[in-house]
């Protein structure tokens, strides 16, 4: 029996979503002439913690509710960060914090919080 | 016996005065400083200005309020987190006051300002442990890291006058924030 509500399954899909978009972000910061990656370092930052954040809404999610809704504020937060760092374009940014904002929205759901504390481990 | 009275509403009204109040007198004393530029000049010229007594108004009324809105913070029936960011604060709503009172370039001003803002950070920190505590308030503990975060961004991505307004725009947000989740949550208060 799954009991993995829609809401946690969109939690995971809008995780890989802000992952992939912050990916093509970072490339497109890719300058050629001169060969500048260190900005490609933050983009890298909001990808791994986008792709992290999509993973706590498996079943086999180890973490408790508070730091699911902590690594959605914390990604949003650095999102936000690296596009007033101008390491990644402002439109991506804005993109980015979109899903970020929804993903901490599904996050503090009474939903997700019932199936993580009750329901996560029944599949 | 465990009580439950909805009393910490008129601090966080406090609460909610105090920033709206900062707000808008340091909106009229920049529009009324010929010459201010945002992003170019600090919000510290402005109060060395002939229009520098609204901002110094609004930081002492915003101060004091701010003391007093977080006397409902502290008196919450036993939360440690609540307690502690209630009496930080109040320290911080006291320093803001004395930012006001001492000239610009007094070292009184200097000093007042940087405790200002380190209790403010740690009032902060301590509503985060508070709300994400037995997952009290979840949307206004994530709001708080969120203004954090972005706050170090500001600190690293742009010059001084910039990331200071990004700060009070922070500030006044977190406090207005504080005072609705004070005016949503009741007061538990234990008796024997």
């Amino acid at each position: 029996m799954k009991v993995r509500p829609k809401i946690v399954k969109a939690g995971f899909w809008f995780g890989i979503l802000g992952g992939l978009i912050a990916g093509i972000a970072t490339i497109m910061a890719f300058v050629p002439e001169t060969a500048e990656a260190a900005n490609m370092w933050l983009g890298a930052l909001v990808v791994v913690l986008f792709f992290a954040l999509g993973g706590l809404f498996m079943n086999d999610g180890s973490v408790s509710w508070g730091v699911v809704v902590f690594m959605a504020a914390l990604a949003t937060g650095v999102a936000v960060a690296v596009t007033m760092f101008g390491a990644m374009d402002i439109w991506f940014g804005i993109i980015i914090t979109a899903i970020g904002v929804i993903e901490i929205l599904i996050a503090a759901n009474s939903l997700t919080g019932r199936w993580i504390k009750a329901d996560r481990l029944i599949r | 016996m465990i009580s439950e009275k909805k009393s910490g509403g008129a601090f966080a009204v406090l609460s909610i005065m105090a920033a709206s109040l900062f707000f808008l007198l340091m909106m009229i004393a920049i529009a009324d400083t010929p010459g201010w530029a945002f992003g170019e000049d600090l919000i510290g010229d402005v109060s060395t200005s002939d229009s520098g007594v609204y901002l110094r108004s609004g930081m002492a009324l915003g101060g004091i309020l701010l003391a007093f809105g977080s006397i409902g913070m502290v008196f919450n029936g036993g939360r440690p987190g609540k307690t502690a960011e209630g009496v930080l604060l109040m320290i911080s709503g006291i320093l803001l006051v004395w930012v006001a009172f001492f000239e610009h370039d007094d070292p009184i001003n200097k000093v007042a300002l940087m405790l200002f803002i380190i209790t403010f950070v740690l009032a902060m920190i301590a509503s985060i442990y508070d709300d994400f505590k037995e997952n009290r308030s979840m949307i206004y503990g994530s709001l708080t890291v969120l203004l954090l975060v972005v706050s170090i961004g500001a600190y690293a991505a742009y010059e001084p006058a910039m990331y200071q307004v990004v700060w009070i725009i922070e500030a006044v947000i977190w406090v207005i924030a504080r005072g609705i989740n004070g005016l949503c949550e009741p007061t538990i208060n234990k008796r024997k």
